[in-house]
């Protein structure tokens, strides 16, 4: 059943590697947007915080599909990307496929965020307040660490799924793994045993990311638990 | 054929959006043959799942996309002595793709519909195709006419031509789900009396399957703007389209159309084992 892979595991390889960039790239940006709208949307300048709650209320109330589309063709009549080819696609369409998952996952993470930094009681804050320390203090050295913690699990959770939708970028014509899958496919006239690996190839991905999450959530509690 | 009318209807409405966003100002000359001449390249959109129009293979570790639709491109890329470069995307996102002018033309097995003569051109046809009902072997001469195929379950793949074949021209009940694998699996367990396919398709799985599938007798009329594929071609670039008519026309006359479509099939049967 599975014996066409001693022919085309060369195409479920490169696939695999284009889904963990472009899967890569978008966890960061959608880290680092996550967080600049969850501090915007805390922000007590209310403009500020309107643009963030608009930003996460369009971009989780639309498909990702039609993001994907919109980010590509917006920067492609934009930008003039270079369609230099890494992993089998060119960078005019994994630059805009990627950053199109970040945007996406951006509103994600910012409301995780946001749950993580309400769960610290507001004693925290009064706390440091009247430690002395300012309230920017206060946020990054007391409220977020604690936050960020706790947010781990629901992190895990919107980083997987993340790597799962990014098979939406073959309709802009990044050859990911389920492209490659559906195009050997296509070429066997059976589309299920490419599939199949295709989904064992996720898992494995998605185990390994959740493998190493655990490790970083037992290494941050360590400081929390008493010694001894 | 693949033909996703609804996901097609939005994306077009993207591309119009996008294109009115960025403000389309070209209204000089058409001197689209001359930009791919500069360019020294040919660029085709095309969805590699459909042998044998267009498959990946691997050759010599590489990964390659052949088919019936590439020999046509590489041929109109000869004429315009220019290299052949074939991007791969999702079948509808390919009208926005050219509307944007990311390729030059469209290959993908694609029939001239109204909705999409909206949104783009189309050359002349370069293939001509015919449907047909793919049944289990026992049941080869079960669907003689149209009467026959009343209260049976067929299958069909969703938003394709078969489907609206299927809805028009028999008397069957149209069971549709995304992949025409998922359909003929479900035609070896029973779940459904029939699947509607192309010719060519059905004619390779009876190939594949000789003792499992056979292939109705009922012959259903297929209407003039389901039967033919054609290339798609961007709007207002009539040199563009006078080359590609040429092309195929030349192709038509010498007979290599044909040539070309046995060869696609013969190279699917060898990598498609």
């Amino acid at each position: 059943m599975f014996d066409f892979l001693g022919h085309y595991w060369p195409m479920f390889l490169q696939g695999t590697l284009q889904t963990l960039l472009i899967s890569i790239i978008g966890v960061i940006i959608g880290f680092l947007v996550g967080l600049l709208m969850t501090l915007m949307r805390m922000s007590s300048v209310k403009p500020v915080s309107w643009i963030a709650r608009i930003y996460v209320s369009i971009v989780r109330g639309t498909p990702s599909m039609i993001q994907v589309m919109l980010v590509y063709y917006f920067l492609s009549k934009t930008l003039p990307l270079p369609d230099v080819q890494v992993l089998g696609s060119g960078l005019d369409r994994i630059i805009p496929g990627a950053l199109a998952l970040g945007l996406n996952s951006g509103a994600y993470t910012s409301e995780i965020f946001r749950s993580g930094i309400i769960s610290i009681p507001a004693g925290q804050t009064e706390a440091g307040l009247s430690l002395g320390m300012s309230q920017r203090q206060t946020m990054f050295s007391i409220i977020l660490p604690q936050a960020l913690r706790n947010t781990l699990p629901a992190m895990g959770n919107e980083f997987i799924t993340l790597i799962k939708e990014s098979s939406v970028l073959f309709y802009i014509g990044v050859q990911e793994v389920t492209a490659e899958a559906l195009g050997v496919g296509g070429t066997l006239y059976n589309f299920i045993p490419p599939l199949l690996v295709a989904a064992a190839i996720y898992f494995v991905i998605t185990q390994a990311l959740s493998l190493l999450l655990n490790y970083m959530e037992n290494k941050m509690s360590k400081k929390y638990t008493v010694a001894g | 054929m693949k033909l996703k009318k609804k996901l097609f209807a939005g994306l077009a409405v993207i591309a119009l959006l996008a294109g009115g966003l960025a403000g389309c100002g070209k209204q000089s000359a058409d001197n689209s043959v001359k930009k791919i001449e500069d360019k020294g390249t040919l660029t085709i959109g095309t969805s590699a799942d459909f042998a044998p129009f267009e498959f990946p293979v691997m050759q010599n570790g590489k990964k390659v996309i052949k088919g019936y639709d590439i020999m046509v491109a590489q041929k109109i890329a000869d004429s315009m002595g220019v290299k052949l470069k074939v991007e791969n995307i999702e079948f509808p996102s390919l009208i926005s793709e050219l509307q944007n002018h990311k390729v030059d033309l469209v290959l993908a097995g694609m029939t001239k519909t109204k909705k999409r003569e909206k949104a783009v051109d189309f050359s002349k046809p370069y293939y001509t195709e015919s449907e047909k009902i793919l049944v289990k072997k026992a049941d080869a001469n079960k669907y003689n006419n149209r009467a026959d195929t009343k209260g049976a379950n067929f299958g069909a793949q969703q938003s394709s031509t078969q489907e609206t074949l299927g809805k028009s021209e028999t008397d069957a009940h149209i069971v549709t789900e995304s992949l025409t694998t998922g359909l003929t699996t479900d035609l070896k367990a029973g779940k459904l009396d029939g699947v509607i396919l192309a010719t060519t398709v059905a004619e390779q799985y009876v190939k594949k399957y000789p003792n499992e599938y056979a292939m109705a007798k009922y012959n259903m009329p297929v209407p003039k703007s389901l039967k033919y594929l054609n290339i798609a071609i961007p709007k207002n670039e009539p040199a563009l389209k006078k080359k590609v008519n040429k092309e195929i026309t030349h192709l038509q006359k010498t007979g290599q159309l044909d040539k070309m479509f046995k060869k696609a099939q013969q190279e699917q049967e060898k990598y498609g084992k």
